[in-house]
């Protein structure tokens, strides 16, 4: 069985061979290819070799065409850097005056950098989009705003102006539709979608609920509807506090947890069974994959896995994005842990 | 109601508005600038604090109250005279090298100054050398480190070894922090300390203070 056929198996709700392994990552790819991360960032043929080489030599389930956090930021204005070997970051941000009116919607096919994931995408579903499941990134409403205004910013405007937080984050929203129609048209089995500052270490479940989880709910609407197989959506940190809006009310197929959640209790609550919403995670991608040894891995994976019991809706992932030096060892390890505990 | 409680009420609920007019208010009374400062701002920081940590307040919540202690502060720093401006320690903050996230680093500074803290914040992507040079300079009691990514967390790392070549690591004392930091790397990499948060940072501060004396 390939990872194409496991993870549509347990979208299936049915039993795969074992428990699919579908760690987050993308920049992580670049060394193991012999990339620098600027290169991994900013060719698309380096973006999909390293990702495609990545997959075959850790032997998880599927690829994250992605660059990083800024794509959606610098395809409407906001100044990015690309470090030598460190992940590009916005340098200066494009909305200094509240206005959403200075916004032009980006053509994701023409617009850089979306522009280069989706010819990353496409490559990789060329190449391994038989045997592989296909997940392009792309940033959520709230994350997206922030590349765009400025995390600081944007969290004094939710009491300095609503009104203009609403209408950006209605901006982003439609911006995340286009671009991940564009990305499925180029081959996608789903869309991953990262919303880094959605959890209760940045804003209270009052707001999230109040300004994000709408545009949350209509942009993962629009990509189901569209065709997406899945969407995986992806809060930092600890979204114990938000979980049902989150997985059952966005309507996502899967959540992507950080490592400070229980996996086990989320998946096994009654209202996650009833969404039948999936569950990826959650090692800990600094303590255990950076600075553990393959060992520690497997043990963590290990224990997770057991943790879980032979669900059908539970997919061992990294928590958050993995590290170069993760990959291929610590990656592997990953594979090796849902061969040896998680058989069905 | 007390008008130093009145400016406190105002910067935890963030009115810049309310809290100018409530230290205009306690001036006019007579009450020394320092006595405002410590009654009204800083209890108030360490209200915003407490609830941080509960988690009944938000990034959002924070940042508002910070501007009004701010705003408070900016009246109120001229106005002191001689031994009343004292602070409670001195801080070099900034993100380390490669690392542009600074919304953690930024709270971490703000509650340090709402503790009383005299707080040279650095900026981001700050290298090894550039720290230690501020070190040098402004002799500081504290040097405070954040990194937000695995790929910048061994940074961290690297400044404390460019601190003891420099000879200037006996003199400060070393906190860390960031998403991907842990109370584990903290010890590894030699660190005085580490917090979670931006208001545990502060306690961590009083704690090494208390120890110190």
């Amino acid at each position: 069985m390939n990872g194409l056929e496991r993870i549509r198996k347990v979208l299936k709700g049915e039993k795969p061979d074992r428990v699919p392994v579908f760690p987050l990552v993308h920049f992580g790819a670049s060394h193991a290819a012999g990339y620098k991360i600027r290169e991994f960032s900013t060719v698309p043929e380096i973006n999909a070799r390293c990702l495609v080489h990545a997959y075959r030599e850790c032997g998880y389930d599927g690829v994250q065409p992605s660059i990083a956090v800024m794509v959606e930021g610098e395809a409407v204005g906001s100044r990015v850097e690309y470090p030598e070997d460190n992940v590009p970051f916005v340098k200066e941000i494009f909305l200094k005056t509240p206005s959403v009116d200075l916004l032009t919607m980006p053509e994701p096919q023409t617009r850089s950098p979306m522009s280069l994931v989706i010819q990353s995408t496409r490559l990789c579903a060329a190449e391994i989009g038989t045997e592989a499941y296909i997940v392009p990134s792309i940033m959520g409403p709230l994350n997206s705003a922030g590349q765009i205004r400025g995390v600081e910013n944007l969290m004094i405007d939710f009491y300095d102006r609503p009104d203009f937080v609403r209408e950006l984050l209605d901006f982003t929203t439609e911006m995340g539709i286009r671009y991940g129609k564009a990305l499925l048209d180029a081959g996608a089995h789903g869309i991953f979608i990262g919303e880094a500052m959605c959890s209760p270490s940045f804003i209270s479940p009052a707001f999230y609920r109040q300004f994000v989880l709408p545009q949350q709910k209509r942009l993962i609407g629009a990509l189901l509807e569209y065709g997406a197989e899945s969407t995986i959506l992806h809060i930092c940190a600890n979204t114990t506090p938000i979980m049902r809006p989150y997985a059952v009310e966005t309507g996502t197929t899967i959540v992507d947890l950080d490592w400070q959640v229980n996996v086990a209790e989320t998946l096994n609550s009654a209202e996650m069974r009833e969404a039948k919403t999936l569950v990826r995670g959650n090692l800990d991608p600094a303590t255990e994959l950076l600075r553990g040894t393959p060992q520690d891995v497997m043990d963590a994976s290990r224990k997770l896995i057991e943790s879980v019991g032979k669900n059908t809706r539970f997919i061992l992932g990294s928590g958050c994005a993995v590290n170069p030096d993760s990959v291929p060892a610590n990656c592997r390890a990953m594979v090796e842990a849902a061969e040896r505990y998680g058989r069905f | 109601m007390n008008v130093l409680d009145d400016v406190k009420d105002a910067v935890v609920s963030g009115n810049v508005e309310k809290t100018l007019a409530g230290i205009n208010t306690a001036i006019a009374a007579g009450i020394v600038p320092g006595e405002i400062i410590r009654m009204g701002l800083i209890t108030a920081m360490e209200v915003v604090g407490d609830r941080f940590k509960n988690g009944e307040i938000y990034v959002p919540e924070m940042l508002i109250a910070a501007r009004a202690m701010k705003a408070g502060l900016n009246i109120l720093k001229p106005l002191m005279v001689g031994t009343e401006d004292k602070s409670l320690a001195t801080v070099v903050i900034g993100t380390v090298k490669g690392d542009l996230h600074d919304i953690g680093k930024n709270l971490v500074s703000i509650m340090m100054e709402g503790a009383g803290c005299k707080v040279i914040d650095l900026g981001v992507d700050i290298a090894p050398e550039a720290f230690v040079e501020a070190v040098g300079v402004h002799h500081p009691d504290f040097l405070a480190m954040s990194a937000l990514l695995t790929t910048t967390m061994p940074m961290m790392k690297q400044t404390i070894a460019a601190l003891e070549k420099s000879g200037k690591r006996g003199g400060v004392q070393v906190l860390v922090g960031g998403a991907p930091i842990g109370q584990k790397f903290a010890d590894e990499i030699g660190a005085d300390g580490y917090a979670g948060n931006a208001a545990e940072a502060v306690d961590k501060i009083k704690v090494i203070i208390q120890r110190a004396n």
